[in-house]
Formats: structure tokens, sequence, C-alpha cells
């Protein structure tokens, strides 16, 4: 049996790290584009099934993973558009501001969080 | 003695017909030349503010909002189309923000009832870095001057909309979604002339193009372009916002300076006013009124 229970903060950084995806897939759903609020409820149902449910500290370094990722991503295509110059559609480019660079690192150091939390979690649980 | 008075009399007569023609071309030029100076940063746009270019969202917004004012001070209601769409690639949905654009709009109404509409339009965007005289600069101030002299017609069968597409050089963004809007609509649309790049004549022929015309408006355009004794050439495919409506199934006609001698600054930071041939642009805005004020006169 699981004993494992998060703590209050856990809880908050995780509901935080949600909001940025869904807040995205609704922008989008809100113009008839469905399939980005498909893939993140596909991602986040069972993440916080595993959190909520299970308690799983496999969900949190999981989500904490695939936050990294994303901001890595998105960081990797800023300094690809950066280094191509031109060819690019300008609403792109527009929109890599100061701004989306700070989310970007926002959403790699909440990840980062997540995962070192999952690695002291899982500690936890061997002892 | 009465025969001197009378030829003097003829003389005054047709010197002053001629005036009026000199008159209306010069006021067409000078109307261009202020408007494009306004709009490629050479004149501010309002107070101190100068457009270098018209591409960010904020340069965009700043544009709007001068042909909103430009359309009013032309005795017209200005309105704002808000648009917001996904992006080209699906993948980019997962990483950026939709497209988000306003294209303006007036609707110069019939002066009787008529749910009959011929629109014509000119995208106001450019590309990163270029001031966009010839592109698209010019077709803004053509549509600017048709929606001006149209709207003083006393009698028109037929509504026109004169539009001023978004997000033309991120792949027809703005007209794509103003053409969704207008299938929304229960109106018959007769026409859409998409006005795009049409100040460059280095070869000084006067030749111009249209792009894929239906017959009827190649017809109207040909018969046009004799009376004003100026060449025309007939192209195929789509390569401005007329793509937006084609695809949509709508009759429509992309006006352009001719394609075989096009500008070469297109897109660079060398499009300036400069460049333009003003001459050659005010016989453009001559004929295409002429075609759209054929529009009015076949309507029964």
């Amino acid at each position: 049996m699981n004993v494992l229970s998060f703590s209050n903060n856990d809880k908050t950084i995780f509901l935080i790290s949600l909001t940025p995806m869904l807040i995205n897939a609704l922008d989008y759903l809100l113009i008839g584009s469905y399939l980005p609020m498909l893939i993140a409820l596909g991602v986040l149902i069972p993440v916080s099934y595993g959190f909520y449910i299970k308690s799983s500290f496999w969900s949190f370094r999981y989500w904490g993973g695939l936050l990294v990722g994303y901001g890595v991503v998105r960081s990797a295509i800023h300094l690809l558009v950066n280094s191509v110059g031109g060819g690019v559609e300008s609403s792109i480019v527009y929109q890599l501001t100061i701004w989306f660079h700070l989310k970007n690192m926002a959403l790699i150091g909440i990840g980062c969080l997540l995962v070192s939390k999952s690695i002291k979690t899982g500690m936890r649980k061997d002892f | 003695m009465r025969v001197l008075i009378l030829v003097a009399l003829c003389f005054n007569f047709f010197s002053s017909l001629a005036q009026q023609d000199e008159y209306s071309t010069y006021e067409t030029i000078k109307f261009h030349r202020n408007i494009i100076a306004q709009l490629t940063g050479e004149l501010p746009v309002r107070d101190n503010m100068f457009l270098k270019q018209r591409s960010s969202p904020l340069e965009r917004s700043i544009t709007a909002t001068y042909l909103s004012d430009a359309l009013t001070r032309a005795g017209l209601d200005a309105n704002h189309h808000k648009y917001k769409v996904q992006n080209s690639v699906f993948v980019l949905d997962l990483l950026f923000k939709p497209f988000r654009g306003v294209n303006v709009y007036s609707i110069i109404p019939a002066t009787q009832p008529s749910n009959e509409y011929v629109v014509f339009g000119a995208h106001y965007d450019t590309e990163r870095g270029s001031p966009g005289a010839i592109d698209n600069a010019t077709g803004i101030s053509v549509c600017l001057r048709l929606a001006e002299r149209l709207n003083k017609f006393p009698n028109r069968k037929i509504n026109f909309i004169v539009v001023f597409f978004d997000q033309e050089e991120d792949d027809e963004v703005g007209s794509g979604a103003f053409a969704d809007w207008l299938q929304s609509k229960d109106w018959v649309i007769k026409a859409v002339h998409s006005i795009d790049t049409i100040g460059w004549d280095n070869d000084g022929d006067g030749l111009f193009s249209i792009q894929s015309p239906p017959s009827h408006l190649e017809s109207i355009y040909k018969e046009e372009a004799i009376l004003l004794n100026v060449p025309l050439s007939i192209v195929s495919g789509a390569s401005s916002d007329n793509k937006s409506f084609l695809i949509r199934g709508f009759e429509v006609v992309g006006v352009s300076e001719a394609f075989k001698d096009t500008t070469p600054h297109i897109h660079k930071p060398t499009d300036k006013s400069d460049t333009i041939d003003f001459k050659y642009l005010a016989t453009m805005t001559e004929l295409i009124l002429n075609v759209l004020k054929r529009a009015i006169d076949e309507c029964p």
C-alpha cells in the first residue's frame, strides 16, 4: 500500500504547473481547434489521477520531466528562429519576447522542482 | 468680332475641361503620395509616431487605427473584424498562441435595397524590415481612394465593401478569416477584387496583370483597359489575398503590377515611396474605379 501523501505546497506547485497547458488548450478550443485540448487532457488526466488518487511519486517525476522538455523545446525554437533570421512567420517571431523566455525558464524551473521532489519522495518511500 | 468671341469662349470651355482632368489625376497622385508617405514612415501617422514597417502587433494595430480614421474621414463607418485562428502547422498550436489580427472594413451601402456586394481590398501588413511602399501601401492607397470616390456616387445599385486585410505576409491569415466571415453572412458576394503591389512600372509600358479572373471580370477589365489605352496581361494562380477567396469558391480577381515587370524591392528595406511610379498608380486607380462602376451600372 502506498502510504505517501503530498504536502499542500506540493499540491499547489502541481496545480500551478497545470495551468499554462490548460489555458493554451482552452484558447484553441474557443476557436474550434480541439486537438490541443484532447492532448492536454490525455496528458493531464493520468498525471492528475496518479498524483491525487494514487499519490504516486512517478506522476510527479513524469509530469516534471514533461515540463522540462516542453520548456527546452520552446527555448530551442527561440534560439533557432534568432539564428535563422528570415523565413519565419511574423506571428511566431513576435511571440518570442522576454515574457516568452521567462515563461520557459519558469516551466523548466518548476519541472526540475517536481522531479527533485519526486526523487526525494521516492527515497523516503524506500526507507 | 463675334467669331473671335466665339473662339475665345470655346477655348475657355475646352481648357477648363482639360484642367478638370488634369486636376483629377493631380489630386489622385497627391492623395497617394500623402497616404503612402504616412504608411512608410516618411510622414507621421499621428502626433510624432512614424511607421517604419507594419509588421509587429503594435505596428499593425497603429495601422488599423490609421485606416479606421481614414475611412471615417471619407464619410464611412469603419469596423474592425477581429479574428483568432489556429497556426498553419498543428504542432505550433501546442507551442505558441493562435494567430490574432484585425481586418478593417467599411460598407458603402447601396442607395436602393440590395443584398448584393462587391468587395475590394488590400493587405496592410508588411514583411519584417520593409516599409512596404509598393507592397502594399499602394494597394491601401488605391482602396482608400476608391472608397472615397464610390461613396460620392449618388446612385449605387449595389453595396461595396472596402476591406484592409491583416497578416497577408503570414500566409493570408486575415483574408482567410474575412472570407470565412463573409460566408457566414447571407449576402450575395458578386465579386472580390484583391489589390496588391501596384506601383512599379520600370519599362514604362503601363502594363498591369490580373490573376485568375472569372470570365465576366476578365471581360470587364479588358474593356476598361482598352478604353484607357492600358495594356493588360492575364496570369494564372493566386499569390496574394485572392488565394483565400479563390479556395473558398468566391468570384475573385487579383490586380497587380505586371508580373513580368515587378518591383525588385519587394519585402526589402528598399521598398520605399521613391520606387513608385505615381502616374501609373493613378492610372490603375482610375481603371479599377471604372471596373467597379460597371458593377453599379450592370445591376438591374
